[in-house]
C-alpha cells in the first residue's frame, strides 16, 4: 500500500488548477500595460520564474507562434501557454484573466465618456488625444516599415496598398488576402 | 440583429488580422465607419485612445466600440468576437507549433501581408488626421507625440496622457 502511494506520488503533477491560471492572468492582464515586449517581461518573471509552470525556451515557442496566429500577439501568448498548462480549459482561463482588467476599465471609461463628452475641458482633453492618436499611428507605420520594408518589392506592396486603400478606397479584407497571395507568389521559393 | 451583425464584423475583422489592435484598424474603419455608419472617426480615434491606455492589450478598444453601438451587450459581444478567434486559431496552432514555425509558405504570407498593413495604416492615420488635425495647436500635439514615440522610449500610454493634458489646456 505504502509503496503504491509512492509511485503515485512521483507521476508527473497534473498542471496549474484552472483557477490559479486564471488568478495568475488576472495579474498580468491587470499591472501589463505598454508594448507586447514590456508585457513579455512580466509574463517572463510570473510564468517563468516565479510559478516556474513553463521554461523560458516554451515562452519563447508561444510567442513565436503567438505572433503567426490572428489577434494581438499577447493574448495569443496566453492562448498558448494556457492550453500548454491545462488544454482548452486553460486556453480559456488564460485569455478571460487577461482580458477582464482591461474590459472592465472601458467600460467604466464608456460611460464617463458618454457622460463627460460634452464638458469643454473634456472636448480639449480628447481633441488631444485625438491628434495624439495619428501621432502614435505614424510612430507605428514608421516602426513596422522599418522592419518589414526590406527591398523593392515590398516596398512596392506597401505602396500599393496605401495608394488602393487611400485613392480607389479598396476593400481591406481583399487587399490583405491579395498581399497574402502577391508574398505566397514572390517570396516563397526563398528560404 | 444589430449585436449578429457586430459579433459578424468584429470576428470577421479579428480573424483576419495578425498583429492586433493596430493592424485591424484600416478593416474597423472601412465597416464600422465608412460602410455601417455606426462610429464616427473622430470617435474611432477616441477607441484607439482608450485602448491604449487600459491595460492588457489593445484590442479592447473592441469593447468600447460595442458599448457605443449597442450597450453593454454590444460590450460582452464584442469581446467575445474579438478573442473567440484568438482561442481557436490559437489552439489549433499549438498542436501544429512545428509545422506552421518552418512552414516556407506561412512565411512568405506573411512577408506579404506586413508591407501592406504598413501602407494601409499610414492611409487610416491621414484619414484621421483629417478630423483631428483642424487646430495649430492639435497638429503641434500630434506631430509632437509622432516625435516623442519615435525618438524616445516614452511608454504610449504616457503619450495618450500628455496629449489629453495638453488638449484640455490648448484646445
Amino acid at each position: 500500500m505504502r509503496t503504491r502511494l509512492a509511485v503515485a506520488e512521483l507521476d508527473p503533477p497534473p498542471g496549474p488548477e484552472l483557477s490559479s491560471i486564471f488568478l495568475c492572468f488576472l495579474k498580468l492582464g491587470s499591472f501589463a500595460f505598454g508594448g507586447v515586449f514590456a508585457m513579455l517581461s512580466f509574463f517572463d518573471r510570473e510564468l517563468v520564474q516565479r510559478r516556474r509552470w513553463i521554461t523560458a525556451d516554451e515562452l519563447a515557442e508561444c510567442v513565436v507562434i503567438g505572433q503567426m496566429t490572428p489577434g494581438p500577439p499577447i493574448v495569443n501568448t496566453g492562448v498558448l501557454v494556457g492550453h500548454r498548462l491545462r488544454g482548452v480549459p486553460g486556453a480559456v482561463a488564460a485569455t478571460v484573466g487577461q482580458v477582464l482588467p482591461g474590459f472592465v476599465v472601458v467600460l467604466i471609461v464608456g460611460v464617463l465618456y458618454a457622460e463627460l463628452r460634452s464638458a469643454p475641458l473634456v472636448q480639449g482633453a480628447l481633441k488631444g488625444v485625438g491628434a495624439a492618436v495619428v501621432g502614435l499611428l505614424g510612430s507605428v507605420v514608421f516602426s513596422i516599415g522599418r522592419r518589414v520594408v526590406d527591398g523593392a518589392r515590398t516596398g512596392l506592396l506597401a505602396v500599393a496598398a496605401f495608394a488602393l486603400l487611400a485613392f480607389a478606397r479598396a476593400n481591406p479584407v481583399l487587399l490583405l488576402l491579395g498581399a497574402g497571395l502577391a508574398g505566397w507568389l514572390l517570396f516563397r521559393e526563398r528560404r | 440583429m444589430t449585436l449578429l451583425k457586430l459579433f459578424g464584423v468584429l470576428f470577421a475583422v479579428n480573424l483576419l488580422t495578425i498583429g492586433g489592435g493596430y493592424v485591424s484598424l484600416p478593416l474597423l474603419h472601412r465597416f464600422l465607419v465608412e460602410d455601417l455608419g455606426w462610429l464616427t472617426r473622430q470617435e474611432l480615434g477616441d477607441a484607439v485612445a482608450i485602448g491604449q491606455l487600459a491595460p492588457g492589450p489593445m484590442t479592447i478598444m473592441n469593447v468600447f466600440i460595442g458599448q457605443k453601438i449597442a450597450g453593454f451587450p454590444g460590450a460582452v459581444t464584442a469581446a467575445i468576437a474579438t478573442y473567440l478567434p484568438c482561442v481557436a486559431v490559437g489552439v489549433l496552432a499549438g498542436r501544429s507549433y512545428a509545422r506552421l514555425r518552418d512552414s516556407a509558405a506561412v512565411a512568405a504570407v506573411l512577408r506579404g501581408m506586413k508591407p501592406a498593413v504598413v501602407g494601409m495604416l499610414l492611409a487610416v492615420a491621414l484619414q484621421l488626421a483629417e478630423v483631428s488635425f483642424v487646430h495649430p495647436a492639435a497638429i503641434a500635439i500630434g506631430l509632437g507625440s509622432l516625435a516623442l514615440m519615435t525618438c524616445t522610449r516614452l511608454d504610449p500610454t504616457l503619450v495618450v496622457l500628455i496629449a489629453g493634458v495638453a488638449g484640455a489646456v490648448l484646445l
